[in-house]
């Protein structure tokens, strides 16, 4: 019992604390839904359809979130000291990792929302119900490998580095992965180094609920970003443990 | 015990949010693809048919006939108003909203001549397809054949060029395998006066005609002059998918053409769009019909400042005259949504050009409906036929003798389903 | 009977070139204060991290609470009896000391509850108030409650009165002879001499990363007169 409450608390007060930080959350959901509106419906000089467009900028709306609350909130408790004094504690380590990913999925859903509403008001996007609710369960279930990524960044950055780098590979990675402009009208390169992109991935794996996806077999990204976790997970453990020598 | 109301709350307020979300409107009960409409004056995309009344089933035209057929289906009566297949638009360029605008003047089909093979295979599916739907078919082309540099490189797509003509049956095959359902290249006759982008050798051209065959699909050619022309038709294309206007075609081209058998779509709309510029006005101000923001955006645009010789425009409508007489099938192409162009009512302009150039309303209509059907062999449009997809057009009765009644359909089906 | 909570022989932490502790010997014993001085960079820091299996270190032994700690992990069950009092930065700036104090109440299994801590520590007014918004004092005094929310066995202080007022300090000095009298093992670093003087039971003095002096109060200060004058005359030499 005491341990269940123990991440009920460590969750909750992670999510009070971030929703006492408007300077933060407020900029960080408002980014992807102006992206969304601005290069996903008036500037859409893209071959997308509002579905489409509405699928890839959900899925660059949702892997920022994960990375920076990871990767900022990591690198300032370690800067701080406030994790050391965690660490030190009887705090099981999963408790802070869950209860970081437990508050950047409330993150998450509510971009996924706001970002729904705007492409259903805005861009007349419709889908059947089933759809909507499997595009927001593919949305946040794959934010975990960037969660990771962002936990991984986080645990080897500065503070004061975090934000700049976390955007550095936020950045790049969704563009590559055809998340600003479809990924058939990149260069033939581009779409070979996709395949070695998470974001890639997790895209594909949302536009084959509305059928816009490049016809790939489900389950290969299913794999992929199952493998991309794995490593990761790997490498936060090894970074962990190195964190004390 | 607060947090658990505040978890319930916020989970209830997701599930308002999402269910609340926008769905595709389904059919109503009432508003099935299954029904008898009539009495009506059937045009079949041939000719005009003794039949008043047709019958469809789940979206397929199952029967024509002269009475009332006792069936248990709902009965759509009409007063003697004319019964057309959907039109077909056989040169556009589709992407966005595309199939869903042209629906809005009854364009239920449109040949794509150069796009995102992506788009067309998400879309190949719905083409066999009676399930109530928002958009039209798309039959494409996929990525074009063209030179390094040449035309249609110029937009940033990663169109695969080709560079010698022992290439060109690779080029063709993997157009194939991702979906293209015949083959389009863009040939400029070496010796061409204008200034234009790098072409494909006549070579080449004849290579890539030849492995679009050897591969049992139709291989159609983007030219702009006629010397290119003549190229391309000497070179065995199944169609030239532009009129020229250099000047009119000679006689030995329109017979070659002929027993060739090779079709043209002369994108005549477009042309007038460049050469003069007054008609889509005219048209507008005359029928004053609904246009949607993004049509009107591609209407204004224009071509700049291009000067061209009057004569231009006479020699247009000349050449696709000779054609016509010389019984050369002639496609109706609006090129949209190029400037001056929008989808689905440049279509109705090109229309308004072909009777310019002197087609009786018959073969106008036939070459927006059974012609491009025939050209391109497609299965299960343009035409009212049993066997045929319930993709209609009602029109006012006048529409036997004036084309501007298709400026204001009165009705149209998808599928069997009224739109 | 006084069972040694800390054991430490031979303990050693090197920087690259730079020794920060040489073979150290230390025990604290349950219900004694053991006060460590020395300067800053005498390596009491390092200690302490050692201790807590924070970086890693070289030792012959090293016990707490009776159990050998082999590796530098310090499993869940043996961090469920420590407290540990910090120099830190600002904690999560934006939770009130309540929800602080709560949070750190549920990591431990046989702790206090947070009302009772607030209770303890007279932390009633500042209970709303954000961590980031108090005064150096009232920090110290938080995080002096963080420290023993779990009750523990042993309790690591490091420097635990620093900026705190007359009476805060006098308040904190309350609490720590309350809990030795309770039996918690105390580690006390420090270098305000006349806190150790009045808190400790033994005393160890550290100079640049060796144990120069150790023992009991008494035989610390043996002939020096003050523990401030044997710290200064061990410091000398």
């Amino acid at each position: 019992m005491l341990n269940q409450n123990l991440y009920v608390k460590e969750a909750g007060y992670d999510l009070l604390s971030l929703w006492r930080t408007p300077a933060f959350f407020l900029p960080a959901i408002l980014f992807p839904v102006t992206f969304y509106i601005f290069f996903g419906i008036v500037f859409n000089f893209s071959s997308g359809s509002g579905q489409y467009m509405l699928v890839s900028y959900a899925c660059f709306g949702m892997i920022g979130p994960a990375m920076f609350n990871y990767a900022t909130a990591v690198a300032s408790d370690r800067a701080h000291g406030w994790l050391t004094l965690k660490r030190i504690a009887p705090m099981p380590l999963s408790a802070y990792v869950a209860a970081k990913y437990f508050s950047s999925l409330v993150f998450a859903l509510c971009i996924a929302l706001i970002l729904f509403v705007t492409g259903g008001i805005f861009a007349g996007v419709e889908l059947y119900a089933w759809q909507w609710f499997a595009l927001l369960l593919v949305l946040l279930i794959g934010t975990l490998p960037f969660a990771l990524i962002g936990l991984l960044l986080g645990l080897c950055l500065s503070d004061k580095g975090a934000p700049a780098v976390v955007n550095l590979v936020y950045l790049p990675m969704a563009f590559l992965s055809g998340l600003w402009v479809p990924i058939q009208f990149l260069p033939e390169t581009a779409q070979y180094i996709a395949y070695g992109l998470p974001a890639y991935h997790y895209a594909q794996l949302a536009h084959a609920v509305i059928g816009t996806s490049q016809g790939h077999s489900i389950w290969l990204h299913v794999a992929a970003l199952v493998g991309f976790t794995i490593l990761l997970t790997v490498l936060v453990h090894w970074r962990y443990q190195r964190l004390s020598h | 015990m607060k947090k658990i109301l505040l978890l319930l709350a916020a989970v209830v307020a997701v599930l308002a949010i999402v269910l609340n979300l926008p769905t595709p409107k389904t059919a109503d009960v009432a508003n099935d693809n299954s029904f008898v409409i009539g009495p009506v004056n059937i045009f079949d995309g041939e000719k005009w048919r003794e039949e008043k009344f047709v019958v469809v089933h789940e979206g397929w035209i199952t029967k024509l006939s002269m009475q009332r057929p006792d069936l248990d289906l709902p009965y759509r009566e009409t007063q003697g108003q004319v019964l057309m297949p959907g039109l077909i638009d056989a040169h556009v360029h589709v992407w966005g909203e595309a199939l869903q605008q042209s629906l809005n003047f009854g364009v239920t089909t449109v040949i794509d001549m150069f796009g995102d093979p992506n788009f067309l295979q998400q879309h190949k599916a719905a083409r066999a397809e009676t399930r109530q739907a928002k958009h039209a078919d798309i039959f494409g082309a996929g990525y074009l054949v063209t030179a390094p540099n040449g035309h249609g490189t110029q937009y940033g797509i990663p169109v695969p060029t080709l560079s010698e003509p022992s290439a060109a049956p690779e080029a063709v095959a993997k157009r194939l395998d991702s979906g293209s359902d015949f083959i389009k290249i863009v040939y400029t006759h070496a010796g061409a006066a204008y200034q234009h982008a790098p072409s494909i050798s006549y070579t080449e051209l004849e290579a890539t005609i030849k492995a679009a065959h050897q591969a049992q699909h139709l291989a159609v050619v983007h030219v702009a002059d006629h010397a290119s022309a003549m190229d391309a038709v000497k070179a065995g294309a199944d169609g030239l998918v532009h009129g020229f206007f250099d000047r009119p075609a000679n006689d030995e081209l329109v017979q070659l053409m002929r027993s060739n058998g090779t079709f043209i779509i002369p994108t005549m709309a477009l042309y007038e769009g460049m050469l003069r510029g007054e008609l889509n006005d005219d048209l507008l101000t005359a029928e004053n019909p609904e246009l949607p923001a993004s049509a009107k955006a591609s209407l204004n645009k224009s071509f700049g400042n291009t000067r061209f010789p009057a004569h231009f425009y006479n020699n247009l409508l000349l050449t696709t005259e000779r054609l016509y007489q010389a019984g050369v099938p002639i496609l109706a192409g609006s090129d949209a949504p190029n400037p001056t162009t929008a989808h689905g009512w440049s279509l109705l302009v090109e229309l308004d050009m072909l009777q310019r150039a002197g087609l009786p309303l018959e073969s106008v209509l036939h070459a927006a409906t059974a012609a491009p059907a025939k050209a391109f062999a497609l299965p299960h449009q343009g035409r009212i036929a049993d066997g045929m997809k319930a993709d209609l057009l009602l029109l006012d009765a006048s529409a036997t003798t004036n084309l501007r009644a298709l400026f204001h359909p009165q009705a149209v089906w998808k599928n069997g389903f009224e739109l | 009977m006084a069972v040694a909570h800390l054991s430490i022989h031979g303990l050693s932490k090197s920087y690259g070139q730079h020794r920060a502790l040489n073979d150290v010997d230390l025990t604290a014993y349950s219900g004694e204060v053991l006060a460590v001085l020395g300067k800053n960079g005498a390596g009491k820091t390092s200690l302490i991290n050692s201790v807590l299996g924070m970086h890693s270190y070289q030792t012959d032994q090293l016990e707490l609470l009776g159990q050998p700690m082999l590796t530098q992990q310090r499993s869940l069950a043996v961090r469920q009896r420590l407290g540990v009092m910090m120099q830190l930065g600002a904690l999560a700036a934006n939770l009130t000391v309540y929800e602080q104090l709560d949070l750190f109440c549920s990591y431990y299994q046989n702790g206090f509850q947070v009302a009772e801590l607030i209770e303890e520590f007279n932390l009633n007014r500042i209970a709303k108030q954000r961590f980031g918004k108090l005064s150096g004092g009232q920090r110290q005094q938080v995080l002096f409650a963080l420290a023993v929310a779990g009750k523990p066995d042993l309790l690591f202080l490091d420097e635990p009165t620093v900026g705190m007022d007359v009476e805060a300090r006098h308040a904190l000095w309350q609490h720590i002879q309350k809990y030795r009298s309770d039996g918690t093992a105390i580690v006390l670093t420090t270098h305000y001499i006349e806190e150790a003087e009045r808190l400790a039971d033994r005393v160890a003095m550290l100079r640049n990363g060796e144990i120069i002096a150790a023992g009991t109060l008494s035989e610390v200060i043996a002939d020096h007169g003050s523990l401030e004058q044997a710290y200064l005359a061990n410091m000398q030499d």
